[in-house]
């Protein structure tokens, strides 16, 4: 059959009408919008609350630290909060707390952190909240607190974003794009190397505005669980994130983010076969009769991609695989990967599976095939991408999109049996 | 010294410094399998595929220094008999160049990729015995500076060596620390509640460690009747602290181990110098 007008015609409208929709779907691919996305950043001047994000912690079913910067050190600096939307106005708002740390970023140009830390919150809880500097005032924003019931939900994560400032945006923009469509996922794990230099208050600035885009059209905010990597040394990385881990360790600390799920969130970029070591022991030992999934994450892998393996490998793994960790989450080699099962540096099916390695931005490295924890079932490849991590009481459900929203991996993995 | 004597010793010295440079180079080359500082650096520059080009390149010219250094034995003649229009003397001496300025620049780049790390700021320091070596080999076989002067810049070479790991050691540096319990793991058992009180070990010896290294650096460059007892003392040493990457985390560390060979080598090979010396000056 000869094509007439009317089939070019139809395959013209077809082919157009899949190109709106898929640039519906993904405007971050289009230069344009990540510009224009860009530039209505808020701006870091006098009191003006700008740079804004949620922490957490160890409890975030029912604490979590709201934070901001300044340009100047300014006054008052308060978070209003209430359990439904007061349309940004101050008075409105039920709760309030006045910032608990308030501090000039080392080496900046006088820009100051303020971290308020919201205690008592409920559970599986909305709250809206207005960040007040001074009588300067942040739009209104709201993230959803961690459950203390068994029910399905998602955390994000991602690591390595610190060059390749466009496609931060860009992966940025991914996740405020999938926060918004999916009321699941209620947190942001960040596995490190936020930046190239970690005393560069410049370099940091930086992606504390670009981290605004990842705060969804309605106002919903991931709240972060940092990770600290090997670029990320000194001490703004404290003052970024009001000192995960507490002063007693470093940057260390577990989350429960449900009375099913922990993550543990180790740093090792310090001593890895000490004090971490014997911390980490007792927290998985107490952890792992109690909940059902347990997570781990740090930077440098145990099981690279790329590189050679860290002291994660020495020190973590026999710890991982005497209690069972379900997933441990990798950065640091720019790749995509996901290791067969592993136990006593063999596959088996009993073992652990460690996924990564860091495409929030950075450059993607070729990953080396020929390592045998990479082999299929394993799967190592590139792209920018998130992991979209999802727990249910039957399984957890893994997959790593990229930036157009392919599906570059996805795995399930099922509780372990007692 | 007469001259057979002399010509003996050169060699010898020569022929030292040729191997302890080929293991180094074997250790630079097998380390590139994963990527390099350099091709950190790149990436963002010049994407992937370029820098992991580089550092397959850098490898290969590597590999070739191990293989052919040792056999490129025109330094062990006399200066006088050396040839620049010989194809293999310059090949000789540009493989050296390559050697000590991969080295040089991997200390660099060490140091300028983990700016943010205080411990990284040491590099240059610890890894000037590495760069060192070679250019001393390039000078003996030109015939640049005495052999005393040379002897002199290996002295200071291995000094810097030591004050730049015992910085690190003193300021408690995460690295050693991890080397100590890893060692400590491996000899009596691995054990992750002991690991605390293995850290707490590690943290009271590190210091003194410091203060050792410091103490030898010290005591290298002075002339003193201990010089050789502590060129000994500091192979011994440069040996175990090299070989303390394997002991903590494992044979697959090994190219940890030769990419310093120059640091316990280099004293070795000065002890073994003295040694001839004075067993020379004895039988004079």
């Amino acid at each position: 059959m000869k094509p007439t007008t009317l089939h070019l015609t139809l395959l013209l409208s077809i082919s157009l009408l899949k190109g709106i929709s898929a640039n519906e779907k993904t405007p971050w691919l289009d230069e344009k919008f990540v510009n224009r996305k860009t530039d209505g950043l808020s701006k870091l001047e006098g009191s003006n609350p700008a740079q804004w994000r949620v922490i957490w912690k160890t409890d975030p079913a029912n604490k979590a630290t709201v934070s901001w910067t300044t340009a100047t050190q300014g006054k008052n600096h308060v978070v209003h909060y209430d359990l439904m939307s007061k349309k940004g106005l101050p008075k409105n708002y039920t709760f309030k707390k006045v910032s608990d740390r308030n501090g000039r970023f080392s080496g900046s140009g006088g820009e100051h952190f303020h971290h308020a830390r919201l205690a008592e919150l409920k559970p599986s809880t909305t709250y809206w909240f207005v960040i007040e500097s001074d009588g300067n005032l942040s739009p209104e924003m709201h993230f959803t607190t961690a459950p203390m019931d068994d029910r399905d939900f998602s955390v994000i994560f991602g690591g390595d974003s610190r060059t390749g400032h466009f496609e931060r945006a860009q992966v940025n923009l991914l996740m405020a794009a999938l926060s918004e469509e999916n009321p699941e996922i209620i947190a942001f794990a960040h596995g490190g190397d936020y930046i190239v230099s970690g005393k560069n208050w410049g370099q940091w600035s930086r992606w504390l505005s670009q981290h605004e885009l990842t705060v969804a059209a309605s106002g919903k905010v991931l709240p972060i669980i940092p990770t600290r990597g090997n670029h990320d040394g000194g001490p703004l990385f404290d003052e970024i994130f009001d000192s995960p881990g507490g002063k007693e360790r470093e940057n260390y600390f577990s989350t429960r983010l449900s009375p099913q799920v922990a993550l543990v969130t180790l740093n090792s970029e310090t001593k890895a076969g000490g004090a971490q070591r014997t911390w980490l022991g007792k927290t998985l030992e107490s952890l792992r009769p109690k909940v059902r999934w347990l997570l781990a994450e740090y930077h440098r892998p145990a099981w690279p991609a790329v590189k050679k393996p860290g002291a994660a490998k020495e020190f973590w793994v026999p710890l991982f695989e005497e209690f069972d960790v379900d997933l441990v989450v990798e950065s640091d080699g720019h790749v995509i990967k996901r290791t067969v099962p592993i136990r006593n540096e063999k596959k088996d099916s009993t073992g652990v599976v460690y996924v990564g390695e860091g495409g929030l931005g950075v450059p993607q490295r070729k990953p080396d095939l020929s390592r045998w924890y990479l082999r299929s079932p394993g799967l190592a490849t590139r792209g920018h991408h998130v992991m979209n991590i999802r727990f249910t009481p039957e399984k957890i459900g893994y997959k790593v999109v990229l930036l157009d929203r392919s599906i570059a991996d996805k795995a399930i993995f099922r509780p372990r049996k007692k | 010294m007469n001259s057979f004597e002399n010509h003996f010793s050169y060699a010898r010295l020569a022929w030292g410094l040729r191997w302890i440079i080929s293991l180094q180079c074997f250790g630079y080359a097998a380390s590139l399998a994963v990527p390099s500082h350099l091709n950190s650096w790149l990436l963002p520059l010049q994407g992937d595929a370029f820098a992991g080009s580089v550092d397959t390149t850098i490898a290969l010219i590597l590999w070739t220094a191990g293989c052919v250094l040792p056999f490129l034995g025109r330094a062990s003649l006399p200066v006088s008999q050396t040839k620049w229009s010989c194809p293999v003397v310059r090949c000789d001496a540009a493989l050296l160049c390559f050697v000590a300025g991969w080295a040089f620049l991997n200390a660099v780049l060490s140091w300028q990729m983990n700016i943010e790390d205080v411990f990284h700021a040491t590099d240059p320091f610890g890894h000037a015995v590495r760069f060192v070596a070679p250019v001393v080999l390039l000078a003996y076989f030109t015939g640049t500076g005495s052999r005393r002067k040379l002897e002199w810049f290996l002295r200071l070479a291995v000094a810097s060596t030591f004050i730049g790991h015992g910085l690190a050691a003193y300021w408690l540096k995460p690295g050693f620390v991890d080397l100590i319990v890893g060692t400590l793991d491996t000899f009596l058992g691995s054990d992750w509640r002991l690991a605390e009180e293995r850290e707490k070990m590690a943290i009271i010896l590190l210091p003194w460690i410091g203060r050792m290294d410091f103490l030898l650096a010290f005591l290298i460059l002075l002339p003193t009747k201990y010089r050789k007892t502590v060129a000994l003392w500091m192979a011994i040493w440069g040996f175990v602290t090299a070989t303390s990457r394997l002991t903590a985390f494992g044979i697959e560390r090994w190219p940890d181990l030769i990419i310093r060979a120059a640091n316990w080598g280099i004293p070795l090979l000065l002890w073994w110098e003295m040694r001839a010396k004075i067993k020379s000056s004895k039988n004079l």
